[in-house]
């Protein structure tokens, strides 16, 4: 009896010790769910879209906040110019005011990031869509020349913004690698973003029609070449090319100031850009006013490349920050004030502007939300004007969510860049008819009531005074003032004047620009995590890291 | 083997001569001839055996005449008694003062103390429960050196921030394991179990001891033995208690008179300090709010009433000419944080026979925060049943319940939460407005919120409107078993088999009502998140002597796998708040998204341990384990964690018999290595993330890089050297303990920040290194011991220091932002973590100064930073400077307890020094004056009559004017306290009494817990950090914490 319960126990412990040390393998396998990885293929023709689609993420984040309060990286965009006011001081105009900014700002790290964000999707897209064996090369050439699209638009707002950045067109295999130096900003235009367009333009099978969806189209390619000759014609690429192996950046020698810049480059550069404005004239109507705020019309009109928002899936967050500060106005939980044209800015618009009158760009009363005020009866008075074209009234008087798209290009901005290029090619002495200058600007003043220029009284000031009224606050400015290297100077019923950059001193700045604001700060993040990076002439932070 | 072979000869020497038997009746009492209870009486070599009565009587039959009775009670010295053909004995047990045969409890086994190389403490239930304490936090706080236990409110059920000597890692947990009833690694163990179910808790500080826990060990372990059922007759005991929490603290907020006085002053201040001149002109001070044209006074009936001019003291002038004075006055810290009241119920039935044990324990505690509508409910149920099947096969198996429902302080609604609208609501508000349409319009019976106002943050809600508005909760249902079988080889040789799981699942609930959520008009949230964790274990024990050696090992392997799932949806505009969550569907919000994920890991380990005694006096114990995770890299999955360590009991020694009062002396000595794994699950992969792309009015799917892998990433190691010295006098009435480590982790599991330029932004790369050095001392005393009267004392004091050896790859700082408008914490070589960071505040610039003042281009009254580079710019990352550690220098813990005939009384005070602590309340209710109320602290701010101070000239947050606001000196603090953790009376019914009820032990007791505090910080509390957020590197930061209370409790102990 004994004996056997004995044997019984050997045999039970055995039998359990023995299975209970058995090791095997697979136990420690990983199978990651609910995302694929590097190691995964995408074959189908869905997945191939997914992959161009991805491309578009980084555009929403262009109306993001800046981590404050009430800021938003659009403003980041329109207080350097001097032509801004803020109400609340938490979005730190009063900074750029004073010359404090610095590159360890949100405005300028996140910008930074979110614009490498992209670069990096259509990076990931031109990589894997020839592994997309079920899509035919039809669809494939037009996909690849969405991301080649995306990424030249993603490098242009950098080097406009930082000029020499790190140039990064493939995946990094190795994080050894992830240190990279800047590249000069020539190589980054001839490089990557003209390749990428004239890929796009010449040889994708993009269709060549407007864009319905917000995907790019030939179209979208061809205004934003437009753009990029018209700028790689102006500043600073045409002082840049001159000496390729000159740190630009770092020492701030810049010293030109002529616009337009008369040079075989330049001209053969405008050429190129009228060659597209030329393609794209006519196709657009001008549109009216009311579609800049109408989300029906997104997409629509006038409109050649929007970035698009939707309701409850992404939404535009330019909008609260637009609106007057505290008024109770809308059903937001953020009436911010920050993103607001400056007095002086609006008092030079000519009074007889239609775009002056109530409601059309601007605005300067309304009523209280329903939810603070069921009677909807007046808001207070409004301590200056608002911006019309972000009223979004479904959002501020419905559900505080806005799906109206963003404008990054559309035809009034074609209009008159083919004025400008036309104007600078006859100035170089260029046989353009009398009719090509002026046709494009004159359609915006007749539809904003005002006289037409002829092309012998046609100044510079003319140009971009038109391009401030018709463009206001579309995140244009900024760009316009680096490429002319002039600045508009304030006035009463008009601009009193154009005059450089370098030196002008806006009116609410304690400053005078110096060439130090012909760029923007670098990010500091990227500084510190980037030994190889540096700094813009005379902004901080440096590198305090070894090279 | 041989002591198998007696064990049945001894049985069949019993069973022949059980013919004779006889019944032997007996009493057992302690020292004061009081009765004591439960004591089991065991005839030695045979199963006969009972346990004494609710007087101490007990009756044996059919017991052999000459049989040796083995009577024995913990905390008593077991006693043999020959009967020598007694029929009647009489039992007097005494205490067992020998601290150091205390047990404890190490990974997959127990020791006496006096065999411990390692550094190991022990604290007793009975220490554990000597305040009330709603979770095992509280209960643990204080007690341990060493163990730092930081709640981060004062919000009933948070989860608190723990460290056992120091932070180790920067990205991965710092929690330790917790090790519950054999359940490796339980899940909230410190908020949700219930404290009152624990029998002792054992916390493993030094490597010798945590490395048989191998790449889990780093953190240290708590190893939580709950109670079980015990050999006797059936038991029940009931203790509870009510307590009742008031604020301790208020802050300081301007009232009305103050407040109207700040915005007339600031408005005044417009044309100073805009930077855009034209906008000075917009701005009348005179005429409130701003804005010329906007609402005046005299069109705020709701708020406002007409006075004669002088008639309110702040001259208050409508845009109509005449004057106004508030109609209303609020205390809205008071209203928000009102005195609640909670309760704690406790049953345990136990019982059971030899070889079949049952325990039952059942707990329902309800803790009412100050806050209103905040609650933490918990019910506990637990039910153990250890069975022995034969000789060689015994069951010990378990099965909690632990369901608890946390109703929160709801965030959503502002960063800050509602102890922020508490400080921030303006003063001439009212809870509610009469219900008067003829005086207050639209607003009559409403709530009264800062909209209402309108000059400040637009949707700041009342704090009353949102705590009665909005319904959040966390529904937390954990279930842990276990089933272990044991085996008993031969008399040296056991083998056990434990089959553990614990499935934790936590539901969020929230729904927002159509008035309070406004434009979303009714937003519900539902998320779930379900975790599931099994063990299985099996280990080998060997225990033997030789003569003046002896010999203990451990063999054992162990698989492990955890599986986490979410599940997450939300919708709004609901046309009926009758729906709520309970019916989400309702909703028609535009598009409502639902969310998913899952992910597993799994653990596979080998361990053992030997230990090695000579003649008591040498001891040496060595571990080791090896570890698989899925964790890591295909190339690293399985890391190597040894540990050693000897100790020498020099009081053992012959020499040392010439000093007396010396009763023991050990020196110990460890070394070790062990690991941390605590990161998410596919850390190495690379992964291409995917997501919706909204285009063309639609959401269209897309992919991007979403990470950068690290197929190589292994195991973060940390490497602890210990040094020991335990001491006992005068026979052991005077204890010391004394440790000092040294603790290096490398290859720590660090998100390097990558450029964004080419990466996607951080990798986890193996970097950098932490060093945690310290010392910790206890001294337990034993100061009077007297028959009616003794007196304990505990003292406990610890000091770490933390060090961050090497950062990531480039060695750069890593600034860590939690705070709008840049980074206030930073990372940096040569410094601790935890370490503030901001600029120098100097003062504020004096008129003198002015020329100073435009060197920035400042104003005198504007603040004065340091510019320590003397570059003419003030910037943050290039003037900013280290402002010291949230952590402190040194902590102490006193401890006295004092009993007289039936009563008791125990003191708990806590000291904390050297603690910084960020007052970040002061940055948005010190620098926004107008936006909303702030403390009363603006009042100090510079006038031309008053320069020397440290706030700014006050100006509008809205008024154009700027206003530099940096993480700054300014609001660090001094966090050093003296804390009154606890004082309690209990007064002990005599026997004679409480027998009368029938009850065994009846004990009542007078509770104050939190009930004084000294420090110079002037938040609510020098520790704990926000509300909705704890950093989990840096405690102390505060922006608008949840008040601590103090508490002030009346408990009952009952057993029959």
């Amino acid at each position: 009896m004994k004996t056997k319960s004995k044997n019984i126990k050997y045999v039970f412990i055995t039998l359990i010790a023995g299975m209970l040390f058995y090791s095997c393998t697979e136990f420690l396998e990983e199978h990651p769910t609910g995302s694929l990885t590097s190691e995964s293929q995408v074959t189908s023709v869905p997945g191939g879209v997914a992959l161009a689609t991805g491309a578009y993420r980084a555009l929403p984040n262009w109306t993001d906040g800046g981590n404050v309060w009430g800021s938003s990286l659009p403003a980041s965009l329109e207080y350097p110019t001097g032509k801004a006011y803020s109400q609340y001081m938490g979005s730190d105009l009063w900074k750029y005011e004073t010359d404090i900014m610095d590159g360890t700002h949100p405005y300028f790290t996140s910008i930074w990031n979110n614009l490498y964000r992209g670069v990096r999707d259509c990076n990931l897209a031109i990589k894997m869509l020839p592994e997309v064996t079920q899509m035919t090369e039809s669809d494939m050439s037009r996909y690849l020349g969405e991301a080649h699209t995306l990424r030249a638009f993603y490098y242009f707002c950098l080097t406009r913004l930082y000029g020499d950045v790190i140039a990064n067109t493939s995946i990094l295999e190795n994080v050894d690698e992830a240190q990279q130096p800047r590249t000069s900003l020539v190589n980054i235009y001839d490089k990557i973003i003209v390749p990428d367009l004239e890929f796009a333009v010449n040889e994708s099978t993009l269709p060549d029609a407007r864009s319905t969806d917000g995907r790019v189209t030939k179209h979208v390619a061809r205004a934003l070449l437009a753009d990029v000759y018209l700028t790689m014609a102006g500043y600073p690429y045409q002082e840049a090319r001159a000496d390729t192996t000159k740190q630009w950046c770092e020492t701030g020698g810049w010293s030109m100031t002529a616009y337009p810049v008369n040079t075989p480059n330049a001209k053969e550069l405008l050429l190129k850009a009228k060659t597209q404005l030329d393609f794209l004239y006519g196709k657009y109507p001008i549109g009216d006013f009311s579609d800049l705020n109408n989300p029906d019309m997104d997409n629509q009109g006038g409109a050649i490349f929007q970035i698009q928002f939707v309701k409850g899936v992404r939404e535009n967050g330019l909008i609260d920050k637009a609106i007057p500060l505290a008024l109770q106005i809308s059903n937001y939980d953020i009436e911010a004030g920050t993103f607001v044209p400056s007095t002086e800015y609006q008092n030079s618009y000519d009074p007889a502007d239609i775009r002056m009158q109530e409601r059309v760009y601007f605005y300067s009363s309304d009523t209280k939300a329903a939810k603070y005020d069921p009677n909807e009866s007046p808001a207070p008075k409004f301590a200056t004007k608002y911006l019309q074209k972000y009223y979004d009234k479904s959002a501020l008087k419905g559900d505080a969510r806005s799906g109206l798209n963003f404008n990054l290009y559309r035809y009034a901005d074609i209009l008159l860049m083919q004025t400008e290029v036309n104007w600078a090619l006859r100035s170089m002495g260029e046989s353009i008819s009398d009719n090509d200058v002026v046709k494009g600007i004159n359609e915006i003043r007749t539809r904003a009531g005002l006289p037409n220029f002829s092309v012998e009284s046609i100044t510079l000031l003319d140009i971009m005074s038109e391009r401030a009224y018709e463009l206001v606050f579309e995140n244009k400015m900024l760009w316009d003032q680096r490429r002319t290297r002039k600045a508009l100077i304030d006035g009463e019923g008009e601009f009193a004047g154009i005059e450089n950059l370098v030196g002008h001193q806006p009116t609410n700045f304690n400053f005078q620009f110096s060439t130090k604001h012909l760029l923007s700060p670098v990010s500091g993040t990227e500084l510190d995590n980037n030994r190889k990076c540096t700094q813009n002439y005379e902004w901080l932070p440096l590198q305090k890291g070894e090279e | 083997m041989a002591n198998g072979i007696l064990l049945i000869l001894l049985w069949a020497f019993s069973l022949s001569v059980s013919a004779q038997n006889i019944t032997v009746n007996g009493r057992v009492s302690d020292a004061n001839n009081e009765p004591l209870i439960g004591v089991t009486i065991q005839v030695q070599g045979t199963s006969i055996g009972t346990i004494s009565d609710a007087d101490g009587n007990f009756t044996l039959i059919n017991v052999p005449p000459n049989a040796l009775l083995e009577v024995s009670y913990v905390g008593m010295k077991t006693e043999i008694i020959p009967l020598n053909g007694r029929m009647s004995v009489q039992v007097i047990l005494t205490e067992d003062t020998e601290l150091l045969e205390e047990i404890v409890v190490v990974g997959y086994g127990t020791m006496k103390k006096s065999d411990l190389t390692g550094s190991v403490e022990n604290v007793s239930a009975e220490r554990l429960l000597d305040r009330p304490a709603f979770n095992v936090a509280q209960a643990l706080s204080g007690k341990v050196s060493g163990l730092k236990i930081i709640e981060r409110s004062g919000a009933p059920g948070g989860i608190p921030m723990i460290r056992i000597r120091g932070t180790n890692s920067i990205n991965s947990s710092n929690d330790p394991l917790f090790v519950v009833d054999d359940v490796v690694g339980v899940s909230n163990a410190l908020s949700i179990l219930n404290p009152n179910e624990i029998e002792s808790v054992d916390v493993l500080k030094d490597a010798s001891a945590t490395a048989i826990y191998g790449a889990r060990g780093a953190n240290g372990v708590i190893i939580i033995t709950t109670k079980r059922g015990v050999e006797g007759k059936p038991r029940v005991t009931y203790d509870g208690y009510v307590s009742r929490s008031y604020m301790q603290r208020r802050l300081n907020v301007l009232n009305n008179e103050q407040f109207f006085y700040v915005i007339r002053q600031a408005y005044m201040n417009v044309s100073k300090y805009a930077t855009n001149p034209n906008w000075a002109t917009c701005y009348d001070a005179s005429i409130l709010p701003p804005g010329k044209g906007s609402l005046t006074y005299s069109e705020m009936p709701w708020l406002f009433e007409k006075v004669s001019q002088g008639g309110y003291s702040i001259p208050l002038m409508g845009g109509d000419g005449n004057y106004y004075k508030p109609r209303f006055e609020n205390d809205w810290e008071g209203e928000t944080f009102r005195p609640a009241t909670s309760t704690n119920h406790q049953i345990g039935i136990t019982g059971g026979s030899k070889d079949v044990k049952l325990g039952t324990f059942l707990g329902y505690s309800n803790n009412n925060g100050l806050l209103l509508n905040s609650n933490f409910e918990r019910f506990s149920g637990k039910m153990t049943g250890d069975v022995k099947l034969t000789d060689w096969f015994s069951i010990n198996s378990f099965l909690s319940l632990n369901r608890s429902k946390e109703r929160t302080n709801d965030v959503s609604y502002f960063s800050g939460g509602m102890a922020r609208s508490a400080i921030e609501s303006y003063p001439m508000l009212p809870v509610l407005y009469p219900n008067d349409p003829s005086i207050y319009g639209i607003y009559a019976g409403q709530y009264g919120t800062n909209a209402d106002f309108p000059m400040g943050e637009v949707d700041c809600q009342s704090p009353i409107a949102i705590s009665n508005g909005v319904e959040t909760f966390r529904r937390r249902t954990q279930v842990n078993g276990s089933f272990t079988m044991n085996f008993i080889i031969t008399s040296n040789l056991t083998f056990k088999s434990n089959f553990a799981m614990d499935s934790y699942d936590e539901k969020y609930y929230r729904y927002a009502n159509r008035k309070v959520s406004r434009s979303a008009q009714g937003a519900a949230n539902l998320e779930n998140w379900k975790n599931y964790y099994w063990q299985n274990e099996n280990y080998f024990n060997y225990n033997n002597d030789f003569g003046v050696h002896t010999i203990a090992g451990l063999l054992g392997a162990s698989w492990s796998r955890y599986t986490g799932e979410y599940v997450g949806t939300w919708n709004d505009h609901f046309f009926d708040d009758f729906y709520g969550w309970h019916n989400i569907g309702i909703g028609t919000a535009t598009r409502p998204a639902p969310s998913s994920n899952d992910n597993q890991s799994s653990l596979n380990s080998y361990f053992a341990r030997l230990n090695y005694d000579y003649n008591d006096r040498y001891l040496f114990t060595a571990t080791a384990r090896i570890d698989g995770s899925s964790k890591f890299g295909k190339n690293n999955k399985y890391g190597f964690f040894p540990s050693a360590s000897v100790a020498w009991r020099l009081s053992e020694e012959e020499f040392m018999d010439n000093f007396d009062g010396l009763t023991n002396a050990k020196i110990r000595a460890s070394i070790g290595q062990t690991g941390n794994q605590e990161i998410g699950s596919y850390v190495t992969q690379t992964f291409i993330g995917s997501g919706n792309v909204p285009l063309g009015n639609a959401p269209q799917p897309g992919l991007w890089p979403n990470s950068v892998g690290n197929p190589d990433l292994r195991w973060e190691k940390t490497t602890q050297y210990d040094v020991g010295l335990d001491l006992g006098f005068v026979d052991n009435r005077i204890v010391l303990t004394f440790d000092y480590y040294n603790k290096l982790t490398s290859d720590m599991l660090l998100d390097v920040p990558l450029p964004q330029s080419t990466t996607t932004g951080s990798v986890r790369l193996n970097y950098g290194k932490i060093r945690n050095e310290g010392v910790e001392a206890t001294l337990s005393t034993h100061n009077v011991k007297q028959k009616d009267f003794n007196w304990f004392s505990d003292i406990n004091i610890s000091h770490n220091e933390n060090t961050i050896v090497q950062l990531g790859p480039t060695g750069a700082d890593i600034l860590r932002n939690w705070w709008v408008g840049g980074a206030n914490t930073i990372l940096r070589e040569g410094l601790s973590v935890a370490q503030f960071f901001g600029l120098n505040r100097l003062g504020t610039y004096s008129t003198q100064e002015a020329s100073l003042a435009a060197r920035y281009g400042m104003l005198p009254g504007d603040v004065k930073y340091e510019d320590r580079n003397n570059d003419g710019r003030i910037s943050f990352v290039e003037d900013g400077i280290p402002m010291g550690s949230a952590f402190p220098k040194w902590d102490m813990n006193v401890n006295n307890t004092v009993t007289y005939r039936n009563l008791d009384f125990n003191l708990d005070i806590r000291i904390s020094y050297g603690a910084k602590k960020e007052n970040r309340t002061n940055h948005s209710s010190e620098d926004r004056q107008g936006l909303a109320n702030g403390k009363t602290s603006i009042l100090d701010a510079w006038r031309p009559d008053h320069q020397n101070t440290m706030v700014a000239q006050v100006r509008p947050g809205n008024g154009g004017a700027y206003y530099q606001t940096y993480p700054d000196t300014r609001w660090i603090e001094d966090a050093s306290f003296i804390r009154g953790d606890g004082m309690t009376i209990g007064y002990t019914f005599p026997k004679s009494i409480s027998g009368k009820f029938g009850a065994s032990n009846c004990r009542l007791y007078l509770n104050a817990s939190n009930f004084f505090l000294l420090t110079e910080y002037s938040g609510y509390d020098p520790e704990g950090s926000d509300n909705d957020n704890m950093d989990g590197l840096t405690p102390g930061m505060d922006f608008f914490m949840y008040p601590r209370p103090s508490n002030y409790s009346f408990g009952v102990n009952l057993s029959f």
